[in-house]
């Protein structure tokens, strides 16, 4: 990067630098620690300089929107497409979150990109019954129904939700987990029988995320079989939705539960190869796989490791899928980084206004790493689901670092900081020592079928917890200046009888339909899902258009999503 | 020194957010007791689960979904089944006012976020049900 007259004569400088420091050192009362290392275990010096980027060919950075996008993935960014406000939310009925989307409208969240029509936003949150593919009236539903998000169970609840609105105008995230793919066969069904649109005008991501029980233990599907689920409905994406995106990157979800930021891009990384591959032996260019991913980063108050940590995966997310999948294309080269999300652990519940500083940095980091979007937590979320107040707050902090800020006059405002340069490819060899670390132990499934994945998050969550604990990891007004004893914050709660009227919508809807067809059309979704079991990948491509046909002839989330657990054996397998 | 401890800590199978009460596992295993952690699909399975395991504290987890009808629910079977000299704590998002409630239905501690040391929670165990 350097001619050989700067190096030497930053060595010069450096023992310059050193003797000062040792001037400095030695006046001092107290030793001065400067030996700080990242959350990945990345040690850092006191200061970067040129000899610290020495080794780093110019060309592995370039300028925006050139290979390998180290500094974004378009040449200009904020300038031209604002920092996109991906607000999650959802709560108790169709009704409720409807009014919530028009409260954030007012404030002025939804999508603007150049002069195009603007597009409705609904990045819609479940509640737990809903995630694990549970109907309102199930037992085990009973006290949790629209509780920490929307009860989507039904086309009925799509139809309030979509009502009015232009499909193609819409911009759509469930964030489903376990009844992603159904959700997704519930809105297409949506889509097709009570809209007469075809697929193609879906604008969608669905949070298919069956492999989740590499970061979390509750029940969900075998590793295997999760694959397969999760080759079947990306294929069906591909193919039918144009729009749409089939797989998040959930680094989010990972580093809630404890991962550290290259633990989570490693783990999320070697799943997405994966999963491209699994695509591949269905005939799915890997083109059309790796370039229809969404990125959604975690956020942590790491400022400067999470920068690092963003760049790094982009700059190794173009390698990988130029040189082992042979991709050309630019949108597969491209890390889609479509919405990063400020960390909900980094959140207190102890003086909660504090939390707004928190995601305001940690927004910040998301724009310094030239993020497309994200989502700000609202200040109250570390003891429920947002209040309109604090969202006004949230919606509001995108705005004034948009339009109040010079932050979106120049794009990559980092880019060559002899630090940030050098942390970044700090952070690709640690994210790579993990990835070689995996195939050491015979590779992603292994890795996850052992529980080797689990237990490594797992670790990392408790020396987290651990260091707040001894203070080590300050959190300030909850373990170091604590004033406020019990957190005075109220947080949103639904009383258990809104339930017996969920309960009573879904028993209407399943006695108002023809209960022959649908019961005709849950057997094909249980023959489709017995032949993805036994005859895959001959199989793939026959489980969603039974979903979808399912939808359509009335089936519920909960009656399609218990004859899948029966057929994978839902349970137990986080290792 | 007696018997160990016998601790059973649960939580929904529907939620995710586990990460404090994994933790909470591991130290009351360090501090030398027995904990067996399950998560439950409907919480009457619990009171089946803490006599089989002949525990003598329940400890439940809540990230807010579900914390006052789940409780309430499985402080009814353990008095049915006359279970009652159990020692049941909760932990997690609880505000203030569901602590009183939740006091009221007969749970003998509730753990808010933040408030005090994990090392409470040990030593909460360990005075209760030595």
């Amino acid at each position: 990067m350097f001619l050989p007259q700067v190096l030497e004569e930053d060595k010069k400088k450096l023992i310059q630098w050193q003797e000062q420091l040792a001037m400095m050192t030695r006046r001092g009362p107290a030793p001065i620690n400067l030996e700080f290392k990242t959350t990945s275990g990345v040690a850092l010096k006191p200061i970067y300089t040129p000899l610290d980027v020495a080794g780093l060919k110019y060309e592995e950075m370039g300028p925006p929107g050139t290979y390998p996008f180290t500094r974004g993935n378009y040449p200009i960014h904020y300038q031209a497409v604002p920092f996109l406000m991906n607000q999650g939310y959802g709560m108790g009925t169709a009704k409720e979150t409807r009014e919530r989307r028009n409260w954030l409208e007012k404030l002025g969240s939804r999508f603007h990109v150049g002069d195009e029509a603007d597009m409705t936003v609904y990045i819609l949150t479940m509640d737990l019954p809903t995630q694990r593919g549970l109907d309102p009236d199930d037992p085990a539903a009973r006290g949790k129904v629209g509780e920490c998000g929307i009860s989507m169970s039904n086309l009925d609840v799509f139809k309030v939700l979509y009502e009015n609105l232009s499909l193609e105008q819409v911009f759509t995230i469930l964030i489903g987990f376990d009844s992603g793919m159904i959700l997704t066969a519930l809105y297409a069904a949506y889509a097709q029988k009570m809209r007469n649109e075809p697929f193609e005008k879906l604008f969608f991501v669905s949070c298919n995320y069956f492999h989740h029980q590499w970061c979390w233990d509750s029940a969900g599907f075998p590793p295997s079989a999760a694959m397969k689920l999760c080759t079947e409905y990306s294929s069906w994406v591909i193919k039918n939705c144009p729009l749409s995106m089939h797989s998040p990157m959930d680094g989010y979800n990972v580093g809630e539960a404890g991962a550290n930021p290259a633990q989570e891009v490693a783990f999320n990384m070697a799943h997405s190869i994966a999963l491209v591959e699994e695509l591949q032996k269905v005939g799915i260019d890997p083109n059309d796989a790796a370039g229809r991913f969404m990125g959604h980063p975690h956020l942590s108050l790491n400022f400067f490791e999470e920068i690092a940590k963003i760049r790094a995966t982009r700059r190794l997310w173009a390698r990988i899928f130029k040189e082992r999948f042979g991709c050309n294309r630019p949108e597969a080269l491209h890390y889609n980084t479509f919405t990063a999300q400020t960390g909900g652990i980094e959140s207190m519940a102890q003086e909660p206004l504090n939390n707004i500083i928190r995601t305001t940095i940690m927004s910040l980091a998301a724009m310094m790493a030239d993020i497309d979007g994200c989502w700000i937590t609202s200040y109250d979320e570390a003891l429920g689901i947002p209040t309109a107040e604090a969202v006004q707050v949230a919606v509001r902090t995108y705005q004034i670092l948009s339009e109040e800020t010079d932050i979106p006059y120049v794009t990559d405002p980092l880019g060559g900081s002899y630090y940030v340069e050098a942390l970044t490819v700090r952070m690709e060899e640690e994210i790579l020592r993990i990835l070689k670390e995996m195939d050491r132990l015979g590779g992603y499934m292994k890795c996850w079928e052992s529980g080797w994945i689990r237990s490594q998050v797992n670790n990392s969550a408790r020396e987290r917890l651990k260091k707040i604990e001894r203070g080590e990891k300050v959190k300030v007004g909850t373990n170091k200046y604590r004033v406020e004893d019990t957190p005075k914050m109220h947080a949103y709660r639904r009383p258990i009888e809104a339930e017996d009227a969920a309960i009573e919508e879904i028993k209407k809807y399943r006695a108002n339909r023809d209960s022959r067809k649908t019961e005709q059309a849950l057997k094909e979704v249980r023959k489709a899902a017995k032949a993805i079991d036994k005859d895959w990948p001959n199989s793939c491509g026959s489980l969603m258009p039974a979903l979808v046909e399912a939808g359509k002839a009335g089936a519920t989330l909960g009656e399609m999503h218990s004859i899948l657990r029966d057929v994978f054996n839902y349970g137990y397998y986080a290792g | 020194m007696g018997q160990k401890i016998r601790v059973l800590l649960t939580k929904s199978d529907q939620d995710a957010h586990e990460m404090g009460v994994r933790h909470i596992a591991g130290l009351l295993r360090d501090a030398g007791m027995e904990v067996i952690f399950t998560r439950y699909h409907v919480i009457d399975e619990v009171p089946a689960v803490a006599e089989q395991e002949d525990v003598s504290a329940i400890g439940l987890s809540f990230y807010g979904s579900g914390l006052i009808y789940d409780t309430s629910r499985l402080m009814e079977q353990l008095k049915k089944k006359e279970m009652q000299d159990i020692t049941v704590f909760l932990g997690g998002t609880i505000m203030e006012k569901e602590k009183d409630e939740l006091l009221k239905m007969g749970v003998d501690m509730v753990f808010m976020p933040g408030v005090g040391k994990f090392q409470d929670i040990v030593d909460f165990v360990t005075s209760k049900a030595a």
